[in-house]
Formats: structure tokens, C-alpha cells, sequence
């Protein structure tokens, strides 16, 4: 095998290693967008990320079991409110993700 | 490549705020509540000399555009568009506009009762008094820091219309023969900001309509 081959294939392999929970394109839309707030509610959520009703809960509910979003319920008055934000770990997982993502572009860039 | 994206990201989370022309609105109202005085005296409907007119209008108008904007924001923009509390960065910037807007208030109620009161001193050949060059100096001042800080750029326009408002209007009033200056300016100034707003709030209630079932999504969460 051949060094640019082996690079090649080392690249590849990294993107195994990639997560999951996050590489899905609408969880990655919604970790992004909370990223860049301290804390946002259900419907500016949906705003954002365009993401319907039903679709936002689901992945909301994956990011949430994966320890990278916190949800918070509260009342005010008699009006439900749930606020979202991100976690330390789901920015570490962010940052992680877009440098990892970076340097495999690159890779395949640069080849 | 990844702050830049981020930053835009951020910008467009922010910016998303002002897409409901409600600022838009108050600022064009608080003009209006200065020029509408102007005009009925040009028309002769209403007196300097009698206080309460003068005063009662811009009073009316601005009481009426501080509740929209409070109200607009909470029962029409929130329900549409979602809460969200930002970084530090735009919590300290809407600190400054906060401060900015208390100052400017001040002064600006020294000013509105300078010139109710005639305590005007007549500057150089202009014939302008000057607190109405002070008022067109701070308005250019405060509207441009508030869009600085509140990253808002059509404030930077307003900031123009509503700093050559009343030193224009005063100015033609003095060196030309025109009838109705007071008219003609805040015509100028004014009806952009207001069909601007209008034009924006109207393409928001459009974009983002209120989904009945959304408080079932909310629930639904977790």
C-alpha cells in the first residue's frame, strides 16, 4: 500500500469514529443553532432550524438521552414553557466534530 | 472557517428578531409624535401658546408607541418567533443601548421643555436654535449607537431621517417661503420609516403565523 493510499485510508477511518448523534444533518442544524444561544425555547427552534414540529421533538429527544442538549420545563403563569440549551459536553462534541469534519476535507483536499 | 460560520449563525439567530417591524413602527411613531405638533400649528389647528396641545400629542403618541413596542413584542413577535436569551457579548451591548436610551430620554426632556418653553438661544446664521441642533446631533448619536450595538442596520437610516427632522424643518421654515416645511419634512421622514415598518410586520404575520398545537409540541419535548 502506498503512503498516499494509507493517508487515504486513514482519512476514511477517521469518519467512523464520527458521532452519530450529531453528524445527522437536523440534529447538527439544532446543536449548531443552540450553540450560539445560552438558551432558546421549542419554537424559535423550530424557526431556525426550519425542522417540524413532530421531527424537532424526535431529535431533540436523541440529543437530550446523549447527554448534548438539557431541557428545562417551567411555568409561566399557566403557559408551559420548555427552554433548551447546549451542554458542556454537546460543545466539546460540537467542537470536536467540526475539527474533525475540517481536517478530513482538508485531507481529501490537499490529496 | 468554523467561528466565521458560527458568527453568521449567531447574527442570524439575532438579526431574526427585528424581522417583525415592530421597532421599525415605535421609532417611526416617536417621530411622528415630534412633527405632528409641527404640522397641526402650521394649519393653524393647534397653539404654541396654549401648552397642552403641544404637549398632550407627543405624549399620546409616544405612550402609544411605548406600549406596542412592549406589547407587540410580547403577545405578537414572542408567540411567533420563540425565545431566546444570547451570549454575554449582546447581553452587555443591550446594556448599552439601555443606558443610551436613558440619557437620551433625559435630555431629550430637557430639550422638549427648552423649546416648549421658548428658552431658545438662536444660533449663528442658520437661525436654528440650538437645542433643536442638539436634538438633530443626539438623535444621530443615539440611533447610530443603538444600531451599533443592537447589530440592527436600518437604525442607521432612521438615525438619519430623525436627526435632519427638526433643524430642517426650522431651517425652511426660516429661509424660505415654502408653506407648510413642517409638512413636507416629516412627510419625508417620517412616512418611510412607518411603510417600511408596515411592509416588514406585514411579511412577518405572513412568514409566522401562530401554530395552535405548538404548546402540544412544547410539551411534548420530553
Amino acid at each position: 500500500m502506498s503512503k498516499q493510499s494509507k493517508s487515504d485510508t486513514k482519512g476514511l477511518n477517521r469518519l467512523l469514529g464520527i458521532d452519530k448523534a450529531i453528524h445527522e444533518p437536523a440534529r447538527l442544524m439544532i446543536i449548531a443553532t443552540l450553540s450560539v444561544v445560552e438558551s432558546a425555547d421549542f419554537i424559535f427552534l423550530m424557526n431556525q432550524t426550519g425542522l417540524t414540529q413532530g421531527n424537532l421533538s424526535f431529535h431533540l429527544s436523541r440529543l437530550e438521552e446523549s447527554g448534548y442538549v438539557a431541557i428545562k420545563k417551567k411555568f409561566i403563569g399557566k403557559r408551559p414553557q420548555t427552554m433548551l440549551s447546549i451542554t458542556d459536553k454537546g460543545h466539546r462534541t460540537l467542537k470536536e466534530y467540526l475539527n474533525t469534519m475540517k481536517d478530513i476535507v482538508d485531507s481529501f483536499v490537499d490529496s | 472557517m468554523e467561528q466565521l460560520n458560527i458568527k453568521a449563525l449567531e447574527k442570524k439567530a439575532y438579526r431574526s428578531f427585528f424581522k417583525d417591524g415592530i421597532y421599525d413602527l415605535f421609532i417611526g411613531l416617536i417621530l411622528l409624535s415630534f412633527g405632528l405638533p409641527m404640522i397641526l400649528n402650521e394649519f393653524g389647528w393647534i397653539d404654541y401658546e396654549t401648552i397642552s396641545m403641544p404637549l398632550l400629542i407627543p405624549l399620546i403618541l409616544n405612550v402609544g408607541a411605548l406600549l406596542f413596542l412592549i406589547f407587540g413584542k410580547k403577545y405578537i413577535t414572542t408567540p411567533r418567533l420563540g425565545i431566546a436569551h444570547f451570549g454575554k457579548t449582546r447581553k452587555r451591548n443591550m446594556r448599552h443601548v439601555k443606558l443610551i436610551l436613558i440619557i437620551s430620554a433625559l435630555m431629550g426632556g430637557i430639550l422638549f421643555f427648552l423649546i416648549l418653553f421658548k428658552a431658545l438661544p438662536v444660533g449663528g446664521k442658520t437661525g436654528i436654535p440650538l437645542p433643536i441642533l442638539i436634538f438633530g446631533i443626539q438623535s444621530l448619536l443615539v440611533f447610530s449607537l443603538m444600531a451599533y450595538f443592537m447589530d440592527f442596520t436600518r437604525l442607521y437610516l432612521y438615525a438619519f431621517l430623525f436627526a435632519i427632522s427638526m433643524p430642517l424643518t426650522i431651517w425652511l421654515k426660516r429661509n424660505t417661503t415654502l408653506n407648510y416645511p413642517s409638512l413636507l419634512v416629516f412627510t419625508l421622514t417620517t412616512v418611510p420609516i412607518l411603510v417600511i415598518g408596515c411592509v416588514v410586520f406585514i411579511q412577518f404575520l405572513n412568514q409566522y403565523p401562530i401554530k395552535k398545537d405548538l404548546r402540544i409540541g412544547n410539551e411534548q419535548t420530553k
